[in-house]
């Protein structure tokens, strides 16, 4: 990759990883307010606490967590910005070619006994290294936007790597 | 059963309540001169609540042991060797953090964990984790080049 002075690799993969995070717990909270009785056991799974005790207390404070988490997601979902870089970061990880380069190293390193963090890690890891270099960066216009990346990384980690990486020639 | 990945992704969110605790990685989303009355008189309660913590005999207790972990010799040679295999110059923040984690939870388990982890392991190998990425992995184990 060309020496960029300005750019600072390792802050941006950083803020990758912070916006990523944020929008798990965004899109957490839009699941909590989805499910209109809050039952514990219709969203742990999918809000990734499998452990979590079902009970009036918790019930509680999953209602506080959506009513207060609720006018920040909608102003971070319903942003223009956002809305933009959700479809430009699914075209670009939708791309046979990139899909093909992402693909080969996303099976080859996200191992199943990795924790939820250390998957989110490596994607981070992989996105930035097979798309920021000059050529695939210039050819498909990718800017360097930590949340278009963050976008980029929640669509492959919501999709599951195998159903992502599932079509032919991947 | 003792599950490892549980475990790390909980040593993960232990790790940011230590840092937490440390007066790092603050919540403080304005800067100080933007926050209100109130923000201010919160946060200066949370400080207050950090430095009891830090100042209580439990944890001096904690941190006694994780000394004597980290500096124990065959210990620190047994995370070196993989530190130094493992971990890269180019690793952002977190990236470094979740190699940390991997490799101390992995190496040290089985000798300071018998079945369940309590929550005072927890925290034990949090606070581990913690004092490593402090000194720096690098600084860590420097003193093991020269000897």
């Amino acid at each position: 990759m060309r020496k960029n002075a300005e750019f600072d690799l390792k802050k941006f993969q950083s803020e990758v990883f912070q916006e990523f995070e944020t929008l798990k717990m965004i899109k957490a909270v839009a699941l909590i307010n989805a499910e209109k009785n809050y039952k514990v056991k219709n969203i742990k799974e999918k809000i990734e606490k499998p452990k979590l005790k079902e009970g009036l207390v918790i019930n509680f404070l999953l209602k506080i967590i959506a009513s207060v988490g609720k006018p920040a997601e909608q102003k971070f979902i319903e942003d223009d910005g956002f809305i933009k870089n959700e479809q430009k970061a699914k075209e670009i990880v939708e791309n046979t070619n990139i899909k093909r380069v992402l693909c080969r190293k996303l099976k080859k390193e996200i191992t199943p006994n990795l924790f939820i963090e250390a998957k989110m890690v490596k994607i981070v890891r992989i996105l930035t290294d097979s798309l920021l270099e000059n050529v695939t960066a210039e050819e498909f216009l990718i800017e360097k936007d930590a949340q278009l990346f963050s976008q980029m990384a929640f669509l492959i980690y919501n999709k599951g790597i195998s159903n992502f990486c599932e079509q032919r020639n991947v | 059963m003792f599950d490892l990945k549980e475990f790390q992704q909980e040593i993960y969110q232990e790790l940011k309540s230590v840092k937490f605790r440390f007066g790092e990685d603050s919540v403080n989303l304005e800067p100080k001169s933007k926050q209100g009355l109130f923000e201010r008189l919160l946060n200066a309660f949370g400080d207050k609540l950090n430095k009891l913590f830090v100042k209580s005999n439990w944890f001096k207790e904690i941190e006694l042991k994780v000394q004597a972990i980290i500096e124990d010799p065959k210990t620190k040679s047994e995370l070196c060797e993989k530190f130094q295999n493992r971990i890269s110059p180019d690793f952002f923040k977190e990236e470094l953090e979740v190699e940390v984690i991997l490799i101390v939870t992995s190496t040290l388990r089985n000798k300071y964990i018998k079945e369940n982890a309590s929550k005072e392991d927890k925290f034990l190998f949090a606070l581990i984790v913690y004092k490593i990425l402090k000194i720096g992995t690098e600084n860590y184990c420097s003193s093991l080049k020269q000897s």
